[in-house]
Parts: structure tokens; sequence; C-alpha cells
């Protein structure tokens, strides 16, 4: 069958990006990879893009496919061109285009390295066999260790787009493969340091990758993972995070649902604790009130049930100490 | 020009293993590695089997000795047995190094490293991870380089190798993403640079396995050695050629053709060990029942088939396989058997190196400076066929040789001088004369030309009139590439279709080096099986091949030299050459 496919151009990194469209005599069995093999061998030589395995397991060839990362050497023709008329192929968002579907991944790779990606058994004592591993300490490290970094991901973080400090989804799933490692030696270390500014908390939670990610990652879990380990400490000194956290709970409980109002004072301030997050807040809060946006105190009502919600967190709570999990 | 004490050429497992072992014993030195791709994207991270190592986790009464009898008869004979003794009697280290530093292997109920089965080797001792061994290694690895901060040249391209006053000193590269050429001199370079699966039509390896390494040693005036030992893999996904594990067979899987036997009963060097036998006498045996109409429905193909298996096994031994069912073909192998055909896929010969790997030039002495370990080095362990499982280890064992000897090696040795004009020089003419091409005929139809007559005149099968022919063809497809190439890409910004160009002359090198060695060899051994001669014959052939440019580099001579026997005099009834049967 002919195929209609429509390609996202751009000569290099200055250069303004284009469409072009190629027409490619193919079957719904080939991949979008093979499309794009077809097109360059045979009508385009200019065409670039990155390919190698072709075998979704090295991870080179993700692109935006119809709007949405994929691997292209894993996706049909056939499943793409299901509701749609023409494929449409353009480069992984969040990074700077190099030439046509390649993009620059340094800052990707540095991110990476920011989690310290590697087991650390440095001051563990080295035995002459294996460190034991049990199959099911094993297992749990599966789904991030299946990762072949391959950006799809990074692509479509909606915090990456706007938080420059978001290490990533990609990054954060190896900091659970190695942080859960019952070889490594580090775990304190790393919770304090996944606690940070651009780690677990700046993820906003809206669930892209998991819908793209190719190999069954699944970067979001891991991420909740290394938040419960995280809040699962007995003496994490209090943060942000933490504060929001607790703070929600107290509101509820209080109310029935969130008075923003309070919710923004009390967790970046501190309750006014903390000076710098209340200056923090100034620019956000002349916006709110110049849209008129503001949830000013004397507007807000508690919620009608808040009795009752306020003895079912009583209730929760309470099953929860009785079980020694608080 | 750039300065390093080590330039690795090449980030797969053997490049990998060898810089991280550099940065662990000498910390003080400048390593840099450069790539044609991110090392991540290494074929090694495709391997999917293992690695063989004698752990005794599975089988107590295994022996390095043992592994390293079943690697030298796998060889048909011609693997230098004190590689071999380096390669087993190491392995159960390195596998342990692999483990400390996090690869994820695969695990007993007890929490040591699982073990299994594999072709060729008398007992369970391949480590694995599921079916994506290489991928676990690889990963970890990189990570390391990561951790140690080693400078890597992402997708810089080596043209050529420095190769003067009888020493290496450098090379030339060029930046794929700027064009920017730049000389890297080095007080040693080490290629770990891989094979060359797309000199054939039919591969299991990835596009960037164009035997560029091999190429570039060979047009330095370097010998090559055992060229004419290409292995075919047995069970390549018909028709893509992408690999179904031996991990498959190793768990139980069944070769069956269009009547239903499994025919590998059928054969006399394969009744006893039937799919467990090795790599080249399996793939020949598929080839002889699509050769006599009894392929399915008498296509070129047999099936794999694991229905037998049981789901649950399935899933947790072999997930990867049913994958690629599923995703290239649309078949659950746990529901349909698998359509499988012979794939190419490791390259036995190489660069000659000691077990030191440094490499030998043509009168059999080390080149200073210059260092290969991996697939395109040719130690040879393999002699005339791979085992499974050996190749991971070979990469692992000699990559981490060759980082401890080379950080010695450096000490000492001063930084060559070399005057670094004339290189840019000449690199520049090259790029300006490739992006000149203005011919009517397109680099991919070129180069399915080349592999199409690769594949039919030196395959599994071949002889003397075949050979001939096939170097006829590449001379005439060489000529039609300098008179009549053009190029759509004129620009100098991630040109892949330059890459192309220039990775098309390695494959031609590496192709007519394949056929000019196989043309020599009047025997059949391992994976080299010449129709007119069908008999092993150790008193002309128990010898390695060389392969090499002539001086004025217009013509290509061969020679051969002795292979290392030394096992024979620690058991000399299993190491003398016998007949080979599974």
């Amino acid at each position: 069958m002919k195929v209609s496919v429509r390609i996202r151009r751009q000569a290099s990194r200055e250069s303004k990006p284009d469409y072009q469209t190629y027409s490619v005599e193919c079957s719904e069995g080939n991949t979008i990879l093979d499309v794009l093999n077809k097109i360059q061998w045979e009508q385009d030589g200019s065409l670039a893009y990155r390919r190698n395995c072709r075998n979704a397991i090295c991870g080179s060839c993700a692109m935006r496919v119809n709007g949405r990362a994929v691997l292209t050497c894993q996706n049909l023709v056939g499943e793409e061109l299901e509701d749609q008329t023409e494929l449409l192929i353009q480069p992984l968002g969040n990074l700077p285009v190099i030439k046509d579907l390649v993009v620059d991944m340094t800052k990707f790779w540095n991110n990476l390295k920011k989690v310290d990606p590697y087991v650390s058994t440095a001051s563990r004592q080295i035995p002459e066999k294996e460190f034991l591993q049990l199959p099911e300490q094993r297992e749990k490290l599966q789904s991030a260790a299946n990762c072949i970094l391959c950006g799809a991901c990074y692509s479509e973080c909606n915090s990456a787009a706007v938080n420059d400090d978001f290490v990533g989804p990609h990054a954060l799933a190896k900091a659970y493969r190695v942080m859960a490692d019952n070889r490594d030696d580090r775990t304190k270390e790393r919770i304090e340091q996944y606690n940070q500014s651009g780690g677990v908390w700046d993820c906003t939670r809206c669930f892209n990758c998991n819908e793209v990610c190719p190999v069954g990652v699944e970067p979001l879990d891991r991420i909740s993972q290394i938040k419960q380990t995280i809040l699962q400490q007995e003496k994490m000194e209090d943060s942000t995070a933490l504060r929001h956290r607790r703070t929600m709970v107290e509101l509820v409980k209080e109310d029935g649902w969130i008075d923003e109002s309070k919710f923004g004072l009390k967790v970046v301030t501190d309750s006014g604790r903390d000076l710098k997050g209340l200056v923090s807040l100034i620019p956000l809060g002349t916006r709110m009130v110049v849209k008129g946006k503001m949830p000013w105190p004397w507007k807000f009502k508690p919620s009608a049930g808040k009795l009752e919600i306020k003895a079912l967190i009583n209730a929760v709570s309470q099953h929860l100490k009785d079980q020694g999990k608080i | 020009m750039f300065d390093h004490d080590v330039l690795i050429v090449g980030g797969g497992l053997a490049g990998s293993r060898a810089a991280v072992a550099i940065v662990q014993n000498e910390p003080g030195l400048k390593v840099g590695l450069i790539s044609k791709v991110h090392p991540i994207r290494s074929h090694s991270v495709a391997a999917q089997g293992g690695m063989a190592a004698t752990l005794k986790n599975v089988d107590t009464e295994d022996s390095w000795l043992a592994h390293a009898f079943d690697t030298v008869k796998g060889s048909d004979y011609l693997a230098d047995q004190n590689a071999v003794e380096v390669l087993t009697r190491s392995a159960p280290d390195v596998i342990i190094d692999l483990e400390h530093l996090g690869v994820l292997f695969s695990r007993l109920e007890d929490g040591r490293i699982a073990q299994r089965p594999f072709g060729g080797h008398s007992y369970r001792r391949t480590c694995y991870a599921a079916d994506k061994t290489g991928h676990a290694i690889l990963h970890e690895l990189v990570s390391n380089l990561f951790r140690y901060g080693t400078k890597v040249y992402l997708e810089w391209y080596v043209l050529q190798l420095i190769h003067e006053e009888g020493e290496v000193k450098g090379v030339v590269a060029y930046c794929i993403e700027t064009g920017e050429i730049e000389v890297i001199r080095a007080k040693a370079v080490l290629f770990a640079t891989g094979g060359y699966g797309r000199v054939y039509n039919t591969t299991s390896n990835d596009f960037a396995s164009t035997g560029d390494g091999l190429c570039l040693t060979a047009t330095a005036g370097l010998p090559l050695q055992d060229m004419e030992f290409v292995q075919f893999h047995p069970t390549g996904l018909y028709p893509v050629g992408v690999l179904i594990s031996e991990a498959v067979r190793g768990e139980g899987a069944y070769l069956i053709n269009d009547q239903g036997e499994r025919f590998m009963a059928n054969y006399s060097d394969s009744h006893n060990k039937m799919e467990l036998s090795p790599r080249d006498i399996t793939s020949r045996h598929i080839v002889q029942e699509v050769r006599a109409g009894r392929g399915i429905k008498r296509g070129p193909f047999v099936h794999l088939d694991v229905r037998h298996l049981g789901r649950e096994k399935i899933i947790s031994r072999i997930p990867f396989a049913r994958e690629e069912g599923m995703r290239l073909l649309g078949i659950d192998c746990i529901d349909a058997p698998l359509p499988v055909r012979p794939t190419v896929h490791y390259s036995m010969g190489g660069i000659p190196t000691t077990v030191d790997c440094e490499v030998l030039g043509v009168d059999r002495k080390p080149i200073p400076g210059f260092f290969a370990a991996g697939e395109c080095a040719c130690v040879s362990v393999h002699g005339a066929n791979r085992l499974g499982s050996n190749s991971l280890l070979e990469c692992v064992v000699f990559g981490k040789r060759a980082g401890e000897k080379i950080g010695a090696y450096v000490q000492d040795r001063p930084m060559p001088t070399l005057e670094e004009r004339p290189y840019v020089q000449e690199a520049e003419k090259l790029i300006k004369s490739l992006l000149n091409k203005k011919g009517t005929a397109r680099i991919h139809d070129i180069r399915t030309a080349l592999q199409d007559a690769m594949t039919e005149h030196c395959g599994i099968f071949r002889d003397q009139q075949s050979i001939q022919k096939g170097l006829q063809e590449v001379q005439k497809l060489k000529e039609r590439y300098e008179k009549d190439l053009n190029l759509d890409d004129r620009g100098t910004i991630f040109n892949m279709e330059l890459m192309a160009a220039l990775e098309l002359r390695s494959l031609f090198t590496v192709g007519e080096m394949i056929l000019a060695s196989a043309l020599q060899r009047r025997e059949s051994r391992g994976a080299h099986y010449r129709s007119d001669y069908q008999q092993r014959d150790d008193a002309q052939f128990l010898k390695h091949s060389l392969v090499y440019l002539s001086q004025d580099k217009t013509g290509i001579e061969t020679n051969t030299c002795a292979v290392d026997l030394s096992l024979q005099t620690v058991d000399p009834e299993r190491f003398m050459p016998q007949e080979r049967k599974y």
C-alpha cells in the first residue's frame, strides 16, 4: 500500500523547521523505522535520524509519531494508521534538534548522571563470590531495569517541559533501580538526594511517561516507590514536600476540603517561618490577585460533610496505628 | 589535535570494560573513548543468551578444563589453546567482578547466580539475565563510565588509523554532528570495534556492524586473521533476520521441518545433542533441509517450536524471544512455532593479537601502541566456530585484560610525535570527494548488491568457483562506487549518507578479505564449509590464515601461522584433534 508520511525537517540547529511529505510503498506489518529507512535509501538520502539494532533494545530510534513518542522499530504502520490517513513523524520533545529527527541528548545524559546511576558497594566488604540476591529481591528491580534509555518518557514529560531542574522520569527510574538494589550501600544518601529539588517531588504525575514507555518501565510507578521510601523515613528533615503531604491531611481533616490560602502559606512558607519561601510566593500571589484568582480566606467555606470526613480520617489513622504502620 | 594516554575505539562491552579497568587501576591516566554511536547503543546491548563461566553454582563437577575442551572442540581445533586457557580460567572472576559492579544476573532460589545449558557446552555454565544479558551488563558498565568521568567522543567516526614508522600513534576522526576533523594522538590505541554482519544481506547485527575497525587495520597494511570463518546463527527470525536467542534451544526448543520431524536426529554429527549442537552444524543442517525441499511449505525456513515448554517457562525464561515474534510477525510462540533460518551473527576472525591484546603485524611481532579486544580481535579463542556464551565472555575477559595491560604499558611510553597537517588534509580530501559524488547509483543499491553477492558466493556453503565469482563481483561494485555513486546530502551536519558511504568502504574491504581467505582454505572446518573440499584436512590446514594488502596496496596476499596447542600437554587425549560429533 502507499502511505503518506509527513516529516519535520530541520537542516541544522539554527535553521527554521519545515515539513516534507513522502509517499512510501509499504505494508501494515512494516515498522515505522522500515518506512524511514525506505525513504532514506530509496528517495531522500538527506533525511537524518538515529537507528541501530532495529530490535527494541538499543534505544536509538525513539521519535514522535502522530504526536507521541514511540520506539520506531517497535510500532507498526498498521497500528499507527488506525485512525489516520497520514503518518506524522517528528523529533523527540524537550530536547534541542540537531538535524531533522536527530536531537541533542546531552541534557538527558547529564540528568541521568545526577542520580549517581550505579550500584555502590564501596563501603561493603567485597566477598570473594557474588553478593547474594534472592529472585524476589531481583524481581522488584526488573521493570526499572528494563529501561533502554531511549528518551521517549523525557520527550513527553510535562515537568521537564517547564522545570529546568527536573532530572526526568528516566533518571528517577534508574534512581529507583539502584536505590532498591539490596547490594547498594548508599540507600540513606540516595533518599536524601532524591528528596531534593529536581528530584521526585518535581514530578507532576501527569502519567505521560507510563503511557509512552516502550519497554514497561512505568517510570511514574518507580517515582512513587521512591516517594514511599522517603516518607517511610522516621527522621526526615522537614521539607516542602513532606509539609505538602502533612498539611493536605491536616486541612482536609479540619474543613473537609482544602483552604487554598492556608495551604500555600503552610507548605511553602512553613507557616511564615521560612521568609525566603514567603518572598517566593509574592510574584505568584500578585498574578493571582490581578487575574482574580486569589483564594481570599474570607471567601472560604468549609465542606458540609466536614465532620464525617474528619471521622473517616481519624478511623484510618487509628487503623494504621493499630497495625504499626505509623 | 587532541592527546590521550589511551584512546579506546568502540564503547561496547570490550571497550567499556577496558575503560573501567584503566580508570580503576590507573586513575591518573587520561583516557578517551570514541564511538560512532553512544556506547549504550553498541551492539553488545543486543546480546541475549548469556556468558559462560565455571562458577559451579549448578553443576558442581564442571571445571575450567572442561570449558576449555568444549571451546576447543567447538572451534574445530583451530582456537589457540593458550588463549582458551586464559579465557576459561578467568571466566569465574570476571563474572563476579560484573556482579559486584551491579549487573542483575538471574538468580537461583538461594540467591546465587543461576546457570543454564547452552549449545556445545557439556555443563550448565551459562550465566544470564533472562534473555537480555548484554543489556544488563552494558548498562552497568556505561553507568560506571559516567561515574569515572571518562571522556567520550560521542558520535565520532574514525577515518584512519595512524600507523607510521612501525608504530600506532593515534587516529584521524570525524565528528558526525559538525563535520569537524581532528587528529587524536595517543600512547596506546585500543580497537574494540565489533563485527561486520552488514557485509551480508541477512544478519542479526545492528546497522553499525560494518567492520570499520577491521578495514582501518587492513588499510594501514596490517594483517587480519581467519577471516573465512563467518558464523551463521541457526535461528534468525524469518524474514527479518533478528536473532531468536540460543537460550531458547537451551531451554528445550525443537527444530522441526515440514514433515514435522526433529531433523537434527537425522544427521550423524548432531543426533546426540540434537538442537544443542553448535551453531555451524545446526545452521548447515537447516540449509540442507531447505535444499532438500523440507523447509516449511517448501519455503526457505524451518520451525522453532517452544509450545511444549509451557506458558510459564516461556514468559519467565525467554520473554524477549516471545516479544520479538509478536512484534515482528504477530506470532505468539506460546501458541505457534516461529519461522527461522540462519542469519550472519559473528566474526570469528579479526585483528590478530597476543593473549595480552597486543596487535600482531605481518611478521607476528606486536605493533607498538596498538591493541585490540572483543569481536574485532582474533586472539584466537573461537577458532573456526564460536560457542554461544563465549563472546560476551571474550569481551569482558580480554577487555579487562587489555585495560590492565595498557594501563601499565603507557606508564613509560612517551607521547608519539607526528605531523598533523597531512593527515587532516588527506581526510578533508576524502570527505570532499565523497560529498562531490554525482553519479547515478544510490548507496543502498550498491550496498545491497554487495551484500547479495557475499551471501550468494561466500555463505554457509562455498566453493572455488563461487568465491572467485564473488571476488569479481566485488571488484565491479567497487568500480561502480568510485565512478557512479551519488549522494543526495552534500552537507556536513549529521550526514547519514556520508557515513553510509564511509561504512560501505569498510564492507568492501572486509568482504574482499573474507573471500580471499575462503579461497585459500581448501578444506571444511567449523563455519567454513567448502563444497569442493568437504573434509577437514589437519595435515595442511590446522593453521590460522592471514590476509593483508600487498605493499603497494593494490592486491591481497595471504599467509598462514601456527595454532597454539599447549593444552595437549595437560590433557593429550582430549586436546588432540578428533572428528567433531555432538
